[in-house]
């Protein structure tokens, strides 16, 4: 047995100091009445301090363990703390892991999704007991089974963690009173106080065990859970924050933030190995590449090497591969037509036997060529020539005319600028890397160093806001916009499941939806103001003095070109002072004539990076006034206000139907790779000519008198007639907006006039009939000024793929959700179903009632 | 401490239903530090965790304890790994389009690898800790002892009233079994031979009066700092073990895994690309990937695991130095009060 330390306290103390006596109790009394010796009173408490005191209990809770930290440390911490310890110890590991994967995620959103992630798992742990455990039980039994109390030592344990070691003092007799007649134990039972403590504690047992058993499936599902949910609001917090502080860098852009200097170490090192070395191609071409690496432009590369060549000090002459092939083929040219070609190949020596020669003449290949040593070779070269001229005629003594010493020697006698030999000895100049020519790339290296450095805070710029990857400004914008639509096109899940893996029938699904949407007023409205809302969300968020699309919102340069011709600037500043680099100066700028004008188009680098987010933003912002577009056209059609549309009135009532039919398809799947293909007549080759009648609309919806729009096969064309095409796209884009679309424009700032300008941008641009370019039956022999790249910004993204997209990914992401959901639905009701059958114990008999009692 | 029903523990009554040639404890008896102890006590705890254990408790049996508590532990830490692997992996092969299988499909693979590793290196790191204690001082602190526990029995049929729980004998630093570490006289050893061991070890000298006075305390201290290096540490060594699992590399092995060891070739091959995975997986968390920070990451957590395990082994033998010579009187303090527990 233990050693009972209070008794032994006792007992040693000769001169009991009152001072340090607990409150309460009196040594010398206790002393005289040693039958009623006892431990000291407990000090313990049931906690049960409400949500207030979490900061507080919190903050006490770290001061514990950071002393129990100091006291283990010194050998001197109880069992309670080391016990902490171990949890402290997981969280320093959960951080740990945190922190290295944030090391290893590219983007904001999902590094901090990390802490997220250890923060929801704690939450999980903590969380999953009280949820399906702690208040299920009580509601069902009355008491808390995650009940914790504070010892006489201040230290923080759970109540129904030992069966066998139950501080039951600390529940009043009031309180377990209470518990009882929740839990309906009579109360004229006997020792009913032991009864309502078993059945806590078998309550408790039962609890703890079936925690034990559930919170392994339960706390990673619902860790899992919690982070799906705060994916959304946490990405939304991180990208306000970066669009903030990108605002703020771009506005007041300033060069040289970025200090890094790795660039010029790395070229200062590999011009240290090749100090004094003989700048050969390869060479100048190494150091281009590393120059340039960050730049990924071969034309850029190309443009250092050859600029860094005309810079170097020149050299004498040097013999390479190059100079190998010059010879070899200049003497073949030369002896063409005066000796038969396959005599030629006989005794002009072929490149490798050159290479060979050259090699054995270590000392000069590839090395600096004096006159002396030039004479040389081009002496051995001749008698090469001439003894394999010789070998030919032994092997071939029947073979007539061959004046071929004679041609040979006269080569020979050539003056040295027209003596093939010695075009090709002298074809090569070298340069070493000597210390000025070493300064030379050093400078160039310094220049383009500060330029990657201060072109790397315009890339952060372009691709956390407009760049093509998760989580930019941009993408999430769009997200949001698409999930509007979505919610507006009113798409059920079984939709999104259905329409998950074909795009096709999203056409007939969006154009059903926007017949509903536009047959009504109210509808109508509630659609456009909601779509207007985000696109001007995107306008606002993504700061028009920044950067903006260029065509719809023209403007003085943006803060974003400024930036640019502030960043190149300084750099064409640095080069011209090096001088020499005007190749790298046109890659990177243009050449001077177009610099001047800096508007002009020139394909530099500095225009492209102008041009990428602008096309970026021009092709997210007409995908969704495509939807505007095509709804209001709707809308137009809903209402009969075609009369405005040119000689619409006169058509055939087939041809109306067909011209209708085809705006409000094209409208929703046109692609700008296959828009024309879409062009495709609906209607029948012969058609009725005298029925003129009107398109006849019932409740908003258009009555098709002989078209079918669930026509898919058997379509017809006719490449001379273009009435179709060009009728349809005035409807869609060329006749004024109707006054309520308009009017639904209002509380938008701005967005009306951008709207009319992309409807006039693609009606001058792509409404024309020059557009139609069906290579086998153009009618028009001229073309307009378009490419590809310009239709699909114009056109942006087909809506009907916009809601593939979103099926696609939604069906993944609900996918797990209904997976893992269902899963957790299920383990919370079990677990709750459980605790009705637990603390089920055979309740004792009523004590009987005496007659006093009755009577009382 | 519930003392037996009868005196009878020590005869051959056997109350219970075990075979009677089955190796029955009838006292708690210390038992050797060995792998083959090590594995009965692991099996034991985990078949109980998984089957008696959690009949007991929620049946709401009285005789359920705060061990059989802490072992069924073991349960939501096994269905909480297998759950973590399920979560990232078993809807992939629902998603829509390859792209979208082929982007979960190396996220899912490495945590279900990291999950793995963790268990694995915060198991096996608790060693780096303990073997050099043991190995230096001599006190082992995963000493095991089986514990005789005498329960209240279910019903009046019920003859079986012991239990058995294996426990260490410094589970508890304030109450650790110092009683099982005395020699009995049948061992015809001195009794206090293990405390003249560790008091050689620690350089107390031999032949001490009462070996077992002077090196109590530094037991404690021992086995308390070797606690809180074993939980910090542990940890890290299993944050280490996630990171390692985060490496591209292992991508390699996931295109070819396979535990069908019958299907010998494909097994041989999965096997072959698990050694060139791991060991390019720990060159790329050594180096990193070639961005910046990874450059350090790894070595950063390396490192931290490495010296935290070396600064905790490092503080354990601080105290183990120390001069000793303790009052006797000081053991008990008498400015403290003090509650049994």
């Amino acid at each position: 047995m233990r050693t009972n330390l209070i008794q032994n306290f006792i007992h040693t103390q000769t001169n009991p100091s009152a001072k340090k006596e607990a409150p309460e109790f009196d040594i010398h009394h206790e002393l005289k009445n040693k039958k009623f010796i006892k431990p000291l009173k407990g000090q313990g408490r049931l906690i049960n301090d409400n949500i207030l005191y979490t900061p507080i209990n919190m903050a006490k809770s770290i001061s514990y363990d950071i002393k129990a930290l100091s006291s283990a440390a010194k050998g001197d911490a109880n069992d309670h703390q080391l016990g902490k310890l171990n949890d402290l110890g997981m969280k320093i590991g959960g951080l740990a892991i945190a922190a290295y994967l944030y090391t290893k995620r590219q983007t904001p959103m999902t590094k901090g999704m990390e802490f997220v992630g250890l923060g929801s798992f704690f939450a999980s742990m903590a969380l999953w007991p009280k949820i399906a455990l702690q208040i299920p039980a009580q509601m069902i039994h009355g008491f808390n089974v995650q009940q914790k109390y504070e010892d006489s030592m201040g230290r923080k344990k759970p109540f129904f963690q030992d069966p066998q070691f139950l501080p039951w003092d600390l529940y009043s007799d009031e309180e377990i009173n209470k518990i009882g007649d929740t839990m309906g134990v009579p109360r004229n039972i006997q020792n009913r106080r032991d009864f309502i403590q078993e059945k806590m504690k078998k309550i408790a047992i039962q609890n703890n065990t079936l925690w034990m058993l559930t919170a392994g499936f339960a706390t990673p599902i619902m860790s899992a859970l919690i982070c799906n949910q705060l994916e959304g609001p946490f990405s939304k917090i991180i990208t306000a924050i970066k669009n903030h502080s990108n605002h703020k860098t771009i506005e007041d852009f300033k060069l040289s933030q970025v200090k890094d200097d790795s660039l010029i170490k790395e070229v200062n090192e590999l011009l240290s190995i090749n100090k004094n070395q003989p700048l050969t191609n390869k060479l100048v071409e190494q150091i281009s590449n590393m120059i340039t690496k960050d730049f990924i432009s071969k034309n850029l590369e190309n443009a250092v090497s050859k600029d860094l060549k005309n810079m170097f000090e020149s050299g004498n002459k040097v013999i390479n591969d190059n100079s190998i092939n010059i010879i070899v083929s200049a003497s073949k040219k030369a002896l063409e037509g005066k000796i038969a070609p396959e005599i030629i190949e006989e005794i002009i020596p072929t490149q490798e036997e050159l290479l060979k020669y050259f090699d054995y003449e270590k000392g000069y290949y590839q090395a600096e060529q004096t006159n002396i040593t030039l004479n040389r070779i081009f002496r051995d070269f001749s008698r090469k020539i001439i003894s394999n001229v010789e070998e030919y005629k032994k092997a071939h003594p029947d073979t007539p005319g061959l004046a071929t010493r004679t041609v040979i020697a006269n080569l020979n006698r050539l003056s040295a600028k027209n003596n093939p030999i010695m075009q090709g000895l002298s074809a090569e100049t070298y340069a070493t890397l000597n210390a000025n020519n070493q300064k030379t790339i050093k400078k160039v290296t310094r220049a383009f160093n500060d330029l990657k450095n201060d072109l790397t805070v315009l890339n952060n710029y372009a691709l956390e806001q407009l760049g093509n990857r998760a989580e930019t400004t941009i993408a999430n914008l769009w997200a949001d916009t698409v999930k509007t639509f979505i919610k507006e096109i009113r798409l059920t899940s079984s939709q999104v499941e259905a329409l998950k893996d074909d795009r096709l029938p999203i056409t007939d699904v969006i154009r059903k939806s926007y017949d509903y949407i536009a047959s009504d007023k109210t509808r109508y409205k509630k659609f456009v103001k909601s779509m207007l809302k985000q696109i001007y969300k995107i306008n606002n968020t993504i700061n028009k003095l920044d950067v903006n699309d260029d065509l719809l919102h023209k403007a003085e340069a943006t803060n974003y070109d400024k930036a640019l011709d502030k960043t190149f600037g300084k750099f064409v500043e640095k080069i011209s002072q090096i001088g020499g680099l005007e190749h790298v100066k046109k890659e990177l700028v243009g050449s001077d004539f177009y610099y001047r004008f800096p508007y002009n188009k020139n394909g530099s680098y500095k225009e492209i990076y102008k041009s990428m987010v602008k096309h970026r933003l021009l092709g997210v912002k007409s995908s969704f006034y495509r939807i505007i577009n095509s709804i209001a056209t709707y809308r137009r059609v809903a209402v009969g206000n075609l009369e405005e549309l040119s000689g619409f009135n006169n058509l055939q009532r087939e041809i109306k139907e067909d011209i209708i039919e085809m705006s409000k398809i094209v409208g929703i799947n046109a692609h700008s790779a296959d828009f024309y293909t879409k062009f495709f007549y609906l209607r029948e080759a012969d058609i009725d000519p005298n029925d003129k009648s009107n398109i006849q609309c019932k409740n908003g919806k258009v009555v098709y008198k002989y078209i079918k729009p669930e026509k898919t096969a058997g379509k017809i064309d006719m490449p001379a007639d273009s009435t179709q095409f060009k009728s349809s796209m005035e409807l869609q884009y060329k006749l004024k907006l109707l006054p309520e679309t308009e009017e639904l424009f209002k509380p938008f700032e701005g967005l009306l006039d951008e709207f009319n300008e992309y409807r006039k941008v693609i009606y001058d641009k792509i409404g024309d009939i020059k557009y139609i370019e069906k290579v086998h039956h153009r009618t028009f022999t001229e073309a307009n000024d378009l490419n590809d790249k310009v239709i699909f910004e114009l056109l942006g993204a087909a809506t009907d793929q916009v809601v593939h997209n979103y099926c696609k990914q939604t069906y993944n992401t609900k996918q797990w959700l209904k997976t893992f959901g269902t899963a957790g639905a299920a383990l919370l009701g079990v677990t709750v179903l459980a605790q009705f059958f637990f603390g089920k114990m055979k309740t004792p008999k009523p004590i009987p009632q005496t007659t006093e009692t009755k009577k009382g | 401490m519930i003392l037996p029903v009868s005196s009878n523990t020590n005869q051959q009554l056997n109350f219970s239903a075990d075979k009677p040639d089955e190796k029955k404890y009838n006292h708690d008896t210390l038992l050797r530090n060995n792998f083959s102890t090590r594995l009965r006590i692991g099996m034991d705890k985990f078949t109980n965790a998984i089957t008696l254990y959690p009949a007991k408790g929620l049946k709401g049996n009285r005789n359920a304890n705060f061990y059989e508590f802490l072992t069924m532990g073991q349960v939501p830490y096994l269905i909480g790994s297998a759950t973590l692997m399920a979560v990232f992996n078993s809807a992939i092969k629902l998603f829509v389009g390859p792209e979208a299988q082929k982007a979960a499909k190396p996220i899912g693979r490495k945590m279900a690898l990291g999950v793995i590793f963790y268990g694995l290196a915060k198991s096996m790191s608790k060693s780096l800790i303990t073997t050099p204690v043991a190995w230096l001082t001599g006190v082992d602190t995963n000493l095991p002892y089986a514990k005789v526990n005498y329960e209240l029995p279910d019903d009046i049929y019920d003859t079986d009233i012991t239990s058995i729980e294996y426990h260490k004998v410094f589970e508890s630093v304030e109450f650790p079994r110092w009683d099982l570490l005395y020699k009995s006289s049948e061992s015809k050893r001195p009794r206090n031979a293990y405390y003249d061991k560790v008091a050689k070890k620690l350089g107390l000298g031999t032949k001490l009066k009462d070996s077992d006075q002077e090196v109590k305390p530094r037991i404690k201290e021992i086995v308390v700092k070797t606690n809180l290096a074993q939980n910090i540490t542990s940890y890290l060594w299993a944050a280490t073990g996630v990171a390692l699992a985060f490496q591209k590399p292992w991508e390699e092995f996931f295109n070819v895994a396979t535990f069908k060891f019958w299907k010998k070739e494909e097994f041989r091959k999965s096997l072959s690309a698990f050694g060139r995975s791991l060991e390019e997986s720990l060159y790329q968390f050594y180096h990193g990937d070639g961005s910046k920070v990874s450059k350090y990451a790894g070595k950063a957590l390396l490192f931290t695991s490495l010296g935290a395990s070396f600064l905790g082994v490092a503080n354990v033998m601080l105290s183990a130095q120390k001069p000793s010579k303790l009052d006797s009187a000081d053991i008990i303090d008498k400015e403290r009060k003090y509650v049994v527990n």
